[in-house]
């Protein structure tokens, strides 16, 4: 395992698979918020395009209408 | 800050699984336990599926969580230790709760089954749970 910072307030971790350590996983943490926004595993890459706090008395959300994706979301650290 | 502040988490080291429940605990200490709304995508790196995308709310005070999957039509839901997916309710933790949903689980990095302290997770024993709650309100 490996922790390394960049930009600041990103924080990388870096896992070695329990069983071929050249298989890796790295989560993308967001120190001030405790959140990985990103996750690159062995066979899925999955990205957070929006977060935020809800209030106290903020409803759930209906299911969301997804529309197309225009394109990848990039991260700028 | 205290992740590479302690002697015990270093950066640019490679540590072991000694060093595991020190950054878990520091992980989720960096996070005040709120009620959040995530949106994001993911994608298969083989490139056999279109990427989806999802839609979460996570709420770490009451361990409740639902989510949304781009082309499901059911809503994933946990609430009051049950899980409710396409498959009907089950009793689960909360920590182990996010197996049919692994987004979720980016909210509670923590709590993901890479720690190599999964095994305690997986046999879904309350200790390995309140671990989690407390380390959560540190």
């Amino acid at each position: 395992m490996l922790v390394q910072r960049i930009k600041e307030h990103w924080l990388l971790f870096t896992f070695e698979h329990e069983f071929d350590p050249a298989q890796r996983t790295t989560l993308v943490v967001d120190e001030r918020d405790g959140v990985a926004h990103r996750s690159y595993d062995v066979g899925q890459i999955t990205v957070l395009t929006e977060l935020r706090v809800m209030e106290d008395d903020e409803p759930i959300p209906s299911r969301p209408r997804f529309s197309r994706l225009q394109e990848w979301p990039t991260l700028e650290y | 800050m205290r992740i590479g502040h302690t002697d015990e988490v270093r950066f640019d080291t490679v540590l072991t699984e000694a060093d595991v429940p020190t950054l878990r605990t520091e992980v989720a200490a960096l996070r005040l336990p709120r009620r959040r709304l995530a949106r994001g995508v993911s994608v298969r790196r083989d490139g056999r599926e279109r990427p989806w995308q999802f839609q979460a709310v996570v709420d770490e005070q009451d361990q409740s969580w639902m989510f949304d999957r781009q082309g499901d039509s059911h809503r994933d839901r946990y609430a009051e230790g049950v899980l409710h997916s396409v498959d009907g309710p089950s009793e689960v933790s909360f920590a182990r709760s996010g197996t049919v949903a692994p987004p979720v689980r980016l909210l509670t990095p923590e709590l993901l089954l890479l720690w190599g302290g999964a095994r305690e997770l997986l046999t879904d024993a309350r200790p390995a749970d309140q671990g989690a709650l407390a380390a959560v309100h540190v």
